[in-house]
């Protein structure tokens, strides 16, 4: 699974419009900052028949009725972007022999061996699904991510072809457009079950993301807590407070009943202490069921915090592409010095070689790290046994 | 594992059927469009420079103009560009930004820098302290060769060296600053040569004056950046260049193409706005003790320096400690004496510590205090700064201080990073005399203070701009003192009337001085080095006023010609907008 997404730069922004709106028909005359574009009436597009000037600047400066900017937050660049993004979301293509270029492995490339002739026989044909899956997570504590990733899974095993994602998404890079389209087609039924794997393969794979996102909303969420907790705290001691001061009102009061003889005066306090009783009596239920909630740590404004910070994941695919490519062997030449070697190894167009290949003299494995050294014929890793001989 | 408890997730694999029913008719090429603009939607906030919210703000204060330089140079130009500011407006601020934003999308697996000899360590400084990237110069000891590190500042003759120039043209770097581009103006030149050979993805010019002598320079410049944006040599000649050879023509073409390489704001379009500052030279009149301590000295230093010129460094560092205080020559001779047990002359270096012994007033010391009291009279919390060179000094002045009664704060190298900031803090808030080293550091934030005083001075201009620069800078609200302290008649006066004042130093910008500086870069000695020559070379006095006053004469040309080229470079560019969008 790779991360899908450009680097938005102005230059990217220029060749994307350029290429689309050729795509659709319309033509463009370059003056420099500015590019006078003519949309034919038959184009299949949403932008307006007729002609237009598109000004390739930020610039915050006055437009005139018929030009829009051209930049990266343009309000005409992102029409485009959402028009294109929607157009053809299916696709394929075949990565033959005669489409890609040889793959060299690096425990060839990074060692001194120099390689001759290679020669691809295909033994039969495969087919890898590509997906781009838009992952959005979102919580309210946090802007929300939205990442794209490609996976591509072999249509037969299910298994991740790292390799074929690397090579489509080159070849979907700006300036690639070298696509041959396929034929055949797969059932819906298969290609929804793929999906749903290519889908859960993409959860697995960005869980570290996740996590992490996960966990500073955590944390967000357990401040929100503690400042509830500390709030709780000073509103208990408030009431407590306040009981105490109803208290010492009571104590008063009773005192001045007993001081006090004329009946109406003893039923004003009376009535005056009955009202102050009433009021720290609701005020000591109040201050029991906090302390009671305290003492069981909130537990209802935690569910609902911890509700609100809760996180959204959404793993949606966006488009999908069949690439058929060949597996088969490999011959390669590879030369050091005055010794020269020759040896098959199981490949795929595309993928690149997909043996391991181990040194001839203690098996361990080739690698961009161990490469390769070649003496007398045999091959054998600079790492693991390059003082021999 | 957090020790709080986790929220909940929900993950959502949304249905793809609707995807699936999407299998209409297609035109070649349309998957294609969807998927680059499915990728372009998803990478649009890229276009932001997201290492700014990783900056100090202590650190370093950015300007406007600087993060739209930076901005514009990395996703307008892709990562090519001529920051062409005008000179004092902060172009190594423009390229750290862009070096730091790089930095933080892992794009700069290796970056070299290439400066003139003069700034190389500046640079490192900068970057380090305002930014926080680590780069090695090759100045340092631990530098290895250009294939052995991957963040480099080198001086670019060494680059091109015949020693360096196959392993700096052998690798394929992600990034190439070159300072003072203005270097590569010929095309005939081994310079020219070495970054025309060099192999790089994003390469970042600076100069304030692309222009040296004439129009082409400007071709030679940005054709090594953007071959082919001009054309060839000839079309660019007959085509944008007057038969003069002195305007630029077909004016608003040239702007288009240029905008699309060069940036240059100028000054006056800028919010740069600094206080007034200003200079008090104090020069005092020595104590006889004092005077016979500075002729000895001097004399030991020039007869062994005749003799044996390789222990220049240690001779410097006593002719420089002399006047900085008894008790920092002191600790060097003491030292000298004890480690070289065969010393010659070791008699000479013991009579002069008799002199020390015979010093009863320093006399510097007393006069400092009539500094600061004056400034505990008049200024809010009596907070200043006193720079010097030694830490045997910055002893002495603090206990001084302290027995007077002063609130004091000692700032050195030898301080934690903490310890530093606490230094700092404290003095922020309870005022007094902060006795530092010249280790403060460039990013630390003093705009606090707007006092300070150069109680002896370094021999390099650039050093003395550092020091000023820690109070003078941008959010200074109030105007600025700067007190220099010299002996009479010693080569503090000498530095100080005949060169310092001369090019008018203590009124320059760092800008303003490295375009000076650098201009004197062809000589292979070190502005230290050329002090210190004339100064032990002189026969007689007047030998040594004449060879100062010849320095100063080159120094003012340098000057002149500087600002000339400014002028002319002004002037070329005059009506052309390529600076940052003001809105």
């Amino acid at each position: 699974m790779t991360d899908a997404t450009f680097a938005v730069t102005q230059s990217k922004v220029e060749q994307f419009t350029r290429q689309y709106l050729e795509s659709l028909g319309c033509s463009i005359d370059d003056r420099g900052q500015e590019w006078a574009v003519a949309v034919p009436e038959d184009a299949n597009t949403t932008i307006e028949p007729g002609e237009f000037t598109l000004v390739r600047s930020a610039d915050e400066e006055e437009l005139d009725e018929d030009e829009r900017f051209l930049h990266p937050e343009s309000t005409f660049f992102q029409e485009l972007v959402e028009e294109a993004a929607d157009r053809a979301p299916i696709g394929s293509m075949t990565l033959t022999a005669d489409d890609v270029d040889i793959r060299i492995p690096e425990w060839i490339t990074e060692s001194d061996a120099e390689v001759g002739d290679t020669s691809f026989t295909p033994y039969y044909d495969r087919t890898a699904l590509t997906v781009l899956f838009r992952v959005s997570i979102e919580t309210v504590s946090e802007y929300q991510t939205q990442l794209l990733r490609a996976i591509s899974l072999d249509i037969r095993s299910k298994e991740p072809v790292p390799e074929i994602t690397n090579e489509y998404l080159e070849r979907t890079d700006m300036g690639g457009g070298d696509l041959h389209e396929r034929t055949d087609e797969l059932s819906e039924e298969r290609l929804h079950d793929l999906l749903t794997t290519a889908s859960e393969e993409v959860q697995e794979q960005v869980q570290p993301d996740i996590d992490e996102i996960h966990d500073d909303a955590s944390r967000a969420a357990d401040v929100e807590l503690e400042d509830y907790r500390r709030l709780q705290e000073q509103r208990i001691s408030e009431l407590e407070e306040e009981i105490a001061r109803l208290g010492d009102r009571i104590t008063e009061l009773r005192d001045t009943l007993q001081q006090t003889d004329a009946e109406a005066d003893r039923m004003d306090v009376l009535r005056r202490r009955k009202q102050c009783k009433e009021e720290h009596d609701e005020l000591q239920a109040k201050v029991q069921n906090l302390r009671r909630q305290r003492e069981a740590g909130f537990p209802e404004k935690q569910q609902e915090i911890r509700n609100r910070h809760a996180l959204d994941v959404t793993i949606e695919p966006m488009s999908l592409a069949l690439l058929d490519y060949e597996k088969g062997e490999l011959e390669i030449t590879i030369r050091q010095g005055r010794s020269e070697r020759t040896f098959l190894v199981a490949y795929g167009s595309g993928v690149g070689v997909t043996e391991a290949v181990e040194c001839e003299i203690c098996g361990h494995e080739l690698s961009s790290e161990n490469s390769a050294l070649l003496e007398n014929g045999d091959i054998f890793g600079e790492g693991c046994c390059g003082m021999h001989g | 594992m957090a020790d709080y408890d986790l929220v909940g997730v929900e993950v959502t694999h949304e249905d793809p059927d609707p995807l699936l029913k999407r299998s209409e008719e297609k035109e070649s090429g349309e998957h294609l469009h969807t998927v680059q603009a499915l990728r372009l939607e998803a990478g649009q906030p890229d276009s932001e420079l997201r290492s700014l919210k990783k900056l100090d703000d202590e650190s370093v204060k950015l300007l406007e103009h600087q993060v739209d330089a930076a901005y514009r140079a990395l996703f307008e130009m892709d990562g090519k560009a001529l920051l062409a500011d005008e000179v004092g407006l902060g172009k190594t601020i423009e390229v750290g930004m862009i070096l730091k934003e790089m930095h933080y999308r892992a794009t700069d697996d290796s970056v070299l820098v290439l400066t003139p000899a003069q700034l190389a360590k500046q640079w490192q400084g900068e970057l380090l302290e305002k930014f926080g990237l680590d780069f090695v110069c090759n100045y340092d000891d631990e530098f290895d060769g250009f294939d052995s590190h991957d963040h480099i500042i080198a001086s670019i003759d060494t680059a091109k060296s015949d020693r360096y120039r196959e392993t700096v043209l052998e690798r394929d770097w992600n990034v190439l600053v070159l300072d003072e581009a203005h270097y590569v103006k010929n095309e005939e030149t081994d310079r020219y040569d070495l970054i025309d050979a060099l192999t790089y993805d994003y390469a970042f010019f600076l100069t304030a004056t692309p222009i040296q002598n004439e129009l082409t320079d400007l071709y030679n410049i940005i054709s090594l950046l953007r071959p082919g944006l001009f054309g060839s040599r000839d079309a660019f000649h007959h085509y944008f260049v007057n038969n003069s050879q002195e305007t630029l023509v077909n004016r608003e073409e040239l702007q288009d193409r240029l905008n699309r390489v060069m940036i240059r704001n100028k000054r006056a379009e800028t919010d740069i706005d600094f206080t007034e500052r200003n200079i008090d030279t104090r020069t005092f009149e020595t104590t006889c003790e004092e005077r016979q301590l500075y002729e000895a000295v001097s004399d030991y230093v020039r007869g062994a320096y005749s003799e044996d010129q390789g222990q220049k460094l240690v001779l410097m560092l006593l002719q420089k400690e002399v006047v900085s205080s008894p008790a920092a020559l002191e600790q060097t001779i003491e030292k000298r004496l004890h480690e070289q047990s065969e010393l010659t002359h070791a008699d000479e270096l013991e009579s002069i510590l008799d002199l020390i012994e015979n010093i009863e007033t320093v006399t510097k010391q007393d006069r400092l205090l009539d500094i600061v009291e004056e400034a505990r009279e008049h200024v809010e919390m009596g907070r200043v700064i006193v720079f010097t060179q030694f830490r045997a000094t910055q002893r002495e002045i603090l206990d001084r201080l302290a027995t007077e009664g002063y609130t004091t704060h000692a700032f050195h190298g030898g301080h934690s990073s903490q310890e530093k900031e606490g230094i700092v803090a404290n003095f922020e808030e309870e005022g007094g005399v902060l006795v530092s080293t010249d280790a403060m550091s460039e990013g630390r934030n003093l705009q606090f203070c707007n006092i300070m005083v150069n109680y002896d001075l370094p021999w390099n201009p650039m050093k003395v701009e550092q020091r000023i620069g820690r109070i003078h800078r941008i959010g200074q609200k109030r105007e600025v003192y700067v007190f220099n302290m010299a002996l009479e008649n010693t080569i503090e006066e000498y530095v100080l009337d005949r060169l310092y004042h001369k090019i008018d130093l203590f009124q320059q910008t760092v800008g303003e001085l490295s375009a000076i500086l650098t201009r004197l870069e062809d000589s292979s000695t070190s502005f230290e080095d050329e002090i210190f020559e004339r100064l032990v070379e002189a026969d007689s006095e007047i030998t040594l006023e004449n060879d100062f006053d010849a320095m100063a004469v080159d120094l003012q040309e340098q000057q002149d010609l500087a600002e000339k080229l400014e002028e002319f470079n002004n002037g070329v560019f005059e009506g052309f907008d390529l600076g940052a969008s003001d809105d």
